[in-house]
């Protein structure tokens, strides 16, 4: 039970310690930047910490990965729109030109850049968050077995698009 | 044929290091000098937009307060009344009066 105000301060530091990577993870493959990555899973602290009278502390992890998705997606659509207009943003950070699969790394991302989100998200909760099928089905809210069937058809894309740029 | 091609751009990344020492300072209400930035195009361009619909509010109108000039010459109960309407300045005019003394309409030209 968290009631005081330290438990919660210690429930969600737990959270925090417990999921950052996978958080992290998950935002990085939205925005590609570090420091973007980690501004979005600090905002959606910031909201679960608004929230924690209400919170049920055995399910946050989930609602964490559901804000970090929704506030990933809109950091990546402000991204674009601040690209168009040609105001100045943080370049996503490029892959280690020193390794000899740089090129073969480049393409991975513009193939998960070029997935709708549906599949991106479904393939990044199950690559990075940690969580099983049916918690990330919750988070996400669809089918338990709609989440191996769109992972599955993520792999395929971008098996098959790197084929097309010919890393197959 | 299930799996994806082990590369940098798929693999698990470290965080960067502070990140709960940097949370901590969010819920302290400590913003960090890199996310108080993010706000200058915000209050810049909402400057700008004050500055634009200030210039386009339209000038408060002149009151001009009637001014009622007895005329004894007409008839007893008869006035003057001068007046502008609104802020918009009327052209000379020639001014008749019509079934004088027992004025009941005047007519700008």
């Amino acid at each position: 039970m968290h009631t005081q105000p330290q438990a919660h301060r210690d429930a969600l530091e737990e959270l925090y310690v417990a999921h950052e990577r996978g958080l992290y993870n998950v935002a990085y493959r939205y925005v590609w930047h570090a420091e973007d990555a980690r501004d979005v899973v600090h905002d959606a602290f910031v909201r679960l910490w608004r929230k924690r009278a209400a919170l049920d502390w055995d399910r946050a992890a989930g609602l964490a990965y559901t804000i970090v998705l929704g506030l990933a997606r809109n950091r990546r659509r402000s991204l674009a729109i601040r690209r168009a207009f040609g105001l100045p943003v943080r370049d996503a950070e490029r892959p280690d030109a020193a390794l000899a699969a740089a090129r073969l790394d480049a393409a991975v991302r513009s193939c998960i850049d070029e997935l709708p989100d549906r599949l991106r998200s479904v393939l990044v909760m199950c690559q990075y968050s940690g969580l099983d099928h049916a918690a990330i089905a919750a988070a996400l809210g669809i089918a338990v077995g709609t989440v191996g069937s769109r992972r599955s058809e993520a792999v395929a894309r971008i098996r098959a698009r790197l084929e097309e740029l010919g890393h197959g | 044929m299930d799996e994806l091609p082990d590369v940098p751009a798929l693999r698990t990344l470290e965080p960067p290091a502070g990140g709960l020492a940097a949370l901590r300072d969010r819920l302290a209400g400590r913003p960090s000098r890199r996310r108080l930035w993010r706000w200058v195009p915000a209050v810049a361009a909402a400057a700008a937009i004050a500055v634009l619909v200030l210039g386009r509010a339209p000038r408060r109108a002149d009151v001009v307060t009637p001014v009622v000039v007895r005329e004894p010459s007409v008839g007893v109960p008869f006035y003057w009344v001068a007046s502008t309407p609104g802020p918009r300045r009327m052209p000379r005019a020639d001014v008749r009066i019509e079934d004088a003394p027992a004025v009941t309409t005047i007519v700008l030209r």
